[in-house]
């Protein structure tokens, strides 16, 4: 079998290589980034996620929170309009824009907007977010319900109709309704 | 030989006859629909105003079964133009709406949606920021600039409410002005902006528009007042249209969705995209309500006194 020198380094060599692919799916070489983050806790994860998407929201709206405090509501909206701009589709936009709309008497209109945000996000209405709104939307639903209803009583329009619906909808939502 | 046949000669005769049964039968269709016109207030101009809303009356026009016609018509003839029967449809803002409705028992048909306040809107009064000018009471004295006179939310709420404050504008303004040409309300904010004016009235429907489109900054500006909302631009008909044409009519504007469309031209068109709506809202005529006030504490039409 080992006739000569060539062989022994030949056989060396396989052992040598064997032994590595040994020591590598061991798990003694190398470090992989990724098998390191699997490691984390997801739920760790999803926490951090959380409050970091919470604190930047909460900071970047800040201007928009500090003018509805200070009852600024027209220049709230045109700042909403450039965050519309900056972060298209943002549900944190829409749960502002309800809230003044809907201080401004304009309840259809702001109705819609905290269920499109809503729908894209449930942490509005999960008491354990720090985005969550629930008391202000149980406020909202429980006054616009009876209000729409009684308008229905008088003449049904469509938009009417698409308010109670989306009353409704925030409705169900608070109550642990999923989508 | 073969032209000559009898046969030959019936066929012919026959194609012919078919043939022009067929052209005068689609001839008398379309003969047939009736047509109708539809005044529409220019808010810029002309030609805006007939490349808007051509689309959404072909629209009108398909749905209805009605040739309608797009009328193009100034904010100051448009109640005289109406009164004469030059149109049996009208869109316009919601001041000339209340004046149809008191002179003229225009019936209401539906309101137009566009801007974050749907199918209503509301009226500013603005400042340049740095410039101190923060409330009502800081205008004596000031230079400003109003929107066209029958504007709802670019004249009328503005000056309602300097009134409501115990601002009078005839006497505690240094003066005002009103810009000449089309794209008044730009040029109000600009005026302000460029530091021609102290202060302007401006719709909220314009500042929204231009810090959408970058025109302006939302930190540009301090809004010092703001009216309460009112409703937006209004269909309407004349009092002798019938009242299965105005239900009928408000349908087809009620059901349209930002996906319809309307072959015009040669080319696929959406309907509200073109004429610069988010559709229409069914509002009542007690809605109009704010508007009513408002003329009548502004001394405006319809409820002028001299």
């Amino acid at each position: 079998m080992i006739r000569d020198l060539f062989d022994k380094f030949l056989l060396l060599g396989l052992v040598a290589v064997a032994v590595a692919i040994a020591l590598v799916l061991g798990g003694f070489f190398g470090q992989d980034d990724a098998l390191i983050t699997q490691k984390r806790n997801p739920a760790v994860e999803r926490a951090m996620q959380e409050k970091a998407r919470s604190a930047f929201l909460l900071e970047t709206y800040q201007p928009v929170e500090h003018l509805m405090l200070s009852d600024r509501h027209a220049e709230a909206l045109l700042k909403l309009q450039e965050f519309d701009k900056t972060f298209p589709g943002e549900p944190h936009t829409m749960i502002l824009r309800g809230s003044i709309l809907v201080t401004q008497g304009v309840l259809s209109e702001g109705l819609a907007q905290y269920a499109a945000a809503v729908k894209i996000n449930g942490d509005y209405v999960d008491e354990k977010s720090s985005l969550h709104r629930r008391d202000e939307i149980n406020q909202l639903v429980e006054s616009a319900v009876p209000a729409i209803r009684k308008s229905l009583q008088v003449a049904s329009t469509p938009t009417l109709e698409k308010s109670l619906r989306d009353a409704y909808y925030l409705q169900s939502r608070l109550a642990g309704g999923c989508e | 030989m073969l032209f000559n046949t009898s046969v030959f000669r019936t066929f012919i005769c026959l194609l012919i006859a078919v043939s022009l049964l067929v052209v005068l039968s689609g001839c008398d269709s379309v003969q047939n629909r009736p047509v109708m016109r539809i005044g529409y207030m220019n808010c810029n101009s002309e030609a805006e105003t007939v490349a808007r809303f051509t689309p959404l009356t072909a629209y009108l026009s398909e749905k209805l079964n009605i040739d309608f016609e797009v009328i193009p018509v100034d904010t100051q003839d448009f109640e005289e133009r109406f009164t004469a029967g030059e149109f049996e449809f009208g869109h316009s803002n919601s001041l000339l709406y209340i004046m149809l409705k008191e002179h003229q028992q225009m019936q209401l048909i539906a309101t137009e949606k566009r801007g974050q306040y749907g199918a209503r809107t509301a009226g500013t009064i603005i400042s340049r920021k740095g410039s101190g000018i923060t409330r009502i009471e800081h205008l004596k004295g000031k230079r400003m600039l109003f929107g066209p006179q029958l504007a709802p939310s670019g004249y009328l709420a503005q000056y309602d409410l300097m009134l409501q404050a115990g601002f009078d504008p005839e006497m505690d303004l240094d003066y005002y002005a009103i810009p000449h040409g089309s794209f008044k309300h730009e040029k109000v904010v600009y005026g302000v902006y460029f530091g021609k004016f102290d202060v302007a009235a401006a719709p909220a429907l314009d500042l929204e528009l231009m810090t959408r489109e970058g025109r302006i900054f939302a930190d540009d500006f301090n809004i010092i007042a703001q009216s309460e909302v009112i409703p937006y631009c209004t269909f309407g008909a004349a009092r002798n249209v019938p009242a299965d044409l105005v239900r009928a009519f408000r349908k087809v504007l009620l059901e349209i969705t930002p996906e319809t469309t309307v072959q015009f031209n040669g080319e696929t068109i959406k309907v509200l995209d073109s004429a610069w709506i988010s559709g229409f809202e069914q509002l009542s005529d007690s809605d109009y309500d704010p508007i009513r006030r408002m003329a009548r504490n502004a001394n405006m039409p319809p409820y002028q006194e001299f």
